[in-house]
Order: structure tokens, then sequence, then C-alpha cells
């Protein structure tokens, strides 16, 4: 092995092989669907890396693979290096209903997983003060998750979750439940986060502007089977705004992947007569069968 | 009011329908003397059959969440016993244990251990998923997801499942303290019946009602929101 094959190797975070997973719905379902079949990635030290697709393209799965939740019928999912037998906090998950304990306050919530590593009641409250301030809740540390709007959970949930100081963080759809303003603020927070500490992340998401802002490589997945379909670069400096042109041009190029395969979720899940009127780029969708009649006039 | 009422239009003095002032002056005499240590008595009694009715029942329920087994073989026997209306363990109580205190703990026992059971089971078996993955993506242990993930998600089902098994047990109790006489709230009915003393009979009726009131709505029913309001469940 070369020192350049070396080193790459050692960068290499997660890597997965040939990974599908299939499910069975009911006992009648002989052949079952795959919700991803046959993927290979691989995830960079230090990289932030999404998944978008629509529904059903098997992105959750793929992160619920990686997180140790479940298990791929084939294939091999490898975290530095050794293969993925369980959940465990090096890979920390952090999910769209933000999972914060309700009879636990803030604090408390955020020192649970110091307390699962057995740290002393000194260590777990002066790593949860630090890890408070860094997401601007020192404030509210002694309120009830009850009490706190739905961003302030969801940075609740990510100091708990940088609070034990995971190699690696698993994002699933953790902004879909909040509105746009409160997503704009969570993003900007994130990404000085992510500068900050540099974890390696991989982010689940719906929204394609999502995905580029804050990532360095986005993977378009396609749906039935569950695949990737292209990893697209983003070379663009941290952080970035949606301002940004670059991202425009990115987010038309995506998209335009997207739209082929909602066309195809179209074609499955309507009937013949569905023809929506725009596409997802807003631009009137011109058919086969208007420009037969424009042509006879 | 409507009491008073109903009370003047009957014209009033029937010895089977006594007048609510009559009531409410037996009730406010016997206050002062045997009423309280009565109901004293009767609420003893209830803590130490309700008390074991707890740890039981926890105990129970907390088996039957976790081991299939113990499901398989105890399952259709609560559900059973919580069908069962608590009166109908009494023949079995007196022939066991007599006509005696431990007949009415029994009787109280059996009562309210099915409620208590069937919540206990029910919220360690219906904690939300996400919590359990936050629990395994912290690496916590079997007994750390128990005690600090599944018992603290159940406790809204389980004080739903007090608060019907203390009104169970109460309702056992009184059916059991009726039996003979006995110092207690139940024991006051009785004595009034044999005695036909109208006002007596429905100013103990008053009490049980302001004692089930105080106790369901009042105890359990703030207890029961401020719970569910943290918890963020709504009412």
């Amino acid at each position: 092995m070369t020192t350049a094959q070396a080193a790459h190797d050692a960068s290499i975070k997660v890597s997965l092989h040939g990974v599908s997973k299939r499910y069975v719905r009911g006992e009648r379902d002989r052949d079952g669907f795959f919700a991803v079949q046959d993927i290979d990635l691989e995830i960079f030290e230090g990289e932030f890396l999404s998944l978008v697709g629509p529904s059903g393209c098997g992105k959750s799965t793929l992160l619920n693979l990686i997180a140790g939740f479940e298990r791929p019928d084939s294939g091999s999912v490898m975290f530095e290096g050794r293969p993925v037998q369980s959940a465990g906090p090096d890979r920390l998950v952090i999910f769209q209903e933000h999972g914060l304990f309700p009879w636990l306050t803030v604090r408390q919530n955020v020192e649970f997983g110091l307390r699962v590593l057995g740290l002393s009641k000194a260590a777990r409250r002066a790593r949860a003060s630090e890890y408070l301030r860094m997401v601007h809740l020192s404030r509210f540390q002694d309120s009830f998750p009850f009490q706190l709007s739905g961003g302030m959970k969801q940075r609740a949930a990510i100091a708990r979750a940088l609070a034990v100081e995971p190699r690696m963080l698993l994002m699933d759809e953790p902004f879909a439940a909040l509105d746009p303003r409160t997503r704009d603020i969570l993003h900007a927070e994130l990404q000085r986060l992510w500068i900050q500490t540099r974890k390696t992340v991989v982010f689940v998401t719906h929204s394609v502007e999502e995905a580029i802002r804050l990532s360095d490589r986005v993977a378009i997945m396609a749906s039935q089977p569950g695949r990737i379909r292209r990893v697209l670069k983003v070379d663009l400096p941290h952080p970035r705004d949606f301002l940004d042109p670059a991202i425009a041009v990115l987010r038309t190029e995506i998209l335009g992947e997207l739209q082929e395969e909602l066309d195809k979720l179209i074609k499955r899940e309507g009937d013949e007569d569905w023809h929506p009127e725009e596409d997802l780029l807003g631009r009137r969708v011109r058919r086969a069968v208007d420009h037969a009649m424009g042509d006879g006039i | 009011m409507l009491w008073a009422t109903a009370y003047e239009l009957l014209g009033g003095d029937s010895p089977t329908f006594p007048s609510p002032w009559a009531v409410l002056n037996d009730l406010v005499s016997g206050l002062r003397e045997d009423y309280l240590g009565a109901l004293g008595a009767s609420l003893l009694r209830l803590s130490y059959g309700f008390g074991l009715a707890m740890v039981m029942g926890s105990a129970l329920g907390v088996a039957l969440a976790l081991s299939r087994t113990a499901e398989w073989l105890l399952g259709p026997l609560v559900l059973g016993v919580q069908c069962l209306p608590s009166i109908c363990w009494l023949p079995v109580a007196i022939l066991t244990f007599g006509l005696s205190e431990k007949a009415i703990l029994f009787v109280v026992l059996m009562g309210s251990v099915g409620s208590i059971t069937m919540a206990v089971r029910d919220g360690l078996k219906q904690v939300p998923t996400t919590w359990l993955r936050v629990a395994d993506t912290f690496g916590a242990g079997r007994l750390q997801r128990l005690f600090q993930v599944q018992i603290p998600s159940a406790v809204p089902g389980f004080i739903t499942g007090l608060k019907q098994g203390w009104s169970f047990a109460w309702r056992s109790l009184l059916a059991g303290e009726m039996l003979y006489r006995i110092v207690g709230v139940g024991g006051l009915l009785t004595e009034a019946r044999d005695l036909a003393e109208y006002p007596k009979m429905f100013a103990v009726m008053l009490l049980i009602v302001g004692i089930s009131v105080l106790v369901d709505q009042i105890l359990f029913g703030v207890l029961e929101r401020r719970v569910r309001a943290r918890w963020g469940i709504a009412a």
C-alpha cells in the first residue's frame, strides 16, 4: 500500500459497500421492497455530507444503517474501519422530533449522555455549561422542554449531542418541523458550530437549498429501489448564505435531476391523467399533447 | 336547592325522605363526634390496601412489559381480574379470611391491582421510538434505558392508572366495610341502616361523595394535569 493510499484510507470515516436493506410489508409480501439497494458511498473525516431525495428513496434508512439502528441485509457498513454492530455515542443521532426528555430540564437533558458515559457530577456540570453556552441556551438551562420554542428545543438537542463529543453526527431532517425563519437561524448556527468543531456530519433532508447551503457534498438519491443517483461537490467557502447566486445555480442543477424522480413518482402513484402544471423549478410544463394541438391549428 | 324544593313539594317530614337541613345537621354533629374517627379508620385501611396494590401492580406491570413469558402466563389473568367487579371477591375473601380486616384488605387489593398493573404495563410498552433511539444512540444499557427512559416516560399513564385504581379501591373498601359492624365509613352506613336513621344515611353518603371528589378531582386531577402539561400531552 502506498503512503498516499494509506492517508486516503485514514481519512475515510464511513464506508458503505454494496449495502442493501429490504423491507417486507405484511406476510403476503413475498418479495418485499428495497429501501436501499447496492449502495456504495464513502464519507470523509470532517466532511459535511447531505442525503437528498424524494420521500421513500431510503435516505433515512441509510442514516439508520450508519447509526446502527438497523442492520443491512447485504453489504457492509464500516465506521472508522470497523463494521457497525449497534448504535453508540461515537455516531450520535439528532432526530427530527428533537427527542428531548420532557421530564428533565434542559440542563439535565444535556447531562443525560454524560451520565450514561459515567462522568462525575462536577465534570457533567462543567461540560453541560460549556455546550449550553455554545448554543446560547444558558439562560434557559432550568426550563423544561415544553416551555421552549421549536428552534430552542432543537438547539438543546444539538447541545446534548455535542456534549458527549461524538466522532460523528447523524442528523435526520432535524429542521423539517421548524418555520422558515427559525430554520434560517439554525442553519447559520449549525454552520458556525461545524466550522468550530469540524465534526463529520451526515445530514438527511428534503430541502435542496438546505443541503447546498450546509454541505461539502450532496448525495442525490433515487427511489424504488433506493440508490444514490449522483454525488455533487459544493465547492463554495463556508459559511454560506441563501442569497449566494452560486447556490441558485446548483439548486437548479439538483432540482433538474430530482424532477425526473418526481415524474417517476407521479407515474407510479397517480392516475394516467395526472399531469402537474408546473415542475419543481416553477416552469410551466409543456406536454406532447399541447404541441400536437398547437400544430393542428 | 332541588332537594329542598322537592322536600317542600312532597309536604315534608316523610320518615324515608329527610330534609336537607336534617341531613346537614347530622353531618355537622356527626363530624364533631364519631365521623372523623370512622373516616380516619377507613382511609388508613384504604392506604394499606391501595399501597399494597401499588407495589404489587407496579412489579407485575414491569414484569408483563419486559418479559414475554410473564405476559403469556399472567396477561390474560390480570385482564380477567380487572374485568371482575371487586365485590365478587367478597365470598372468597370471607371464606378464606373470615369477617375480618384481612378480608376487606383483600377485596381492596383485588379491586385496584388490575388497573395499576395495566397502566404500568401499557406505559412501559408505549414509549415513543424516538426516546428509545435517543437512549441507544447515547449508548445506554438495558437498566439505564429502563430507569432513565422507559419508567419516566410511563409516568403520565401510571398516574391515570392510580386514579382509576384509587376509585376502584374506594368502592371496594366501602362494600367491604358494609358487611359487618366495623369502625369505618361503611360501618357508619350499616349502623344507620340498622337504626333506620335516614338523615344519618344521607349524611354519610354526602361525606363519601365529598371524599371522592376531593381525592379524584383535586388530588389526582391536579397531579394528572400538571404531569400531562410537562410531558407535552394535550389534556
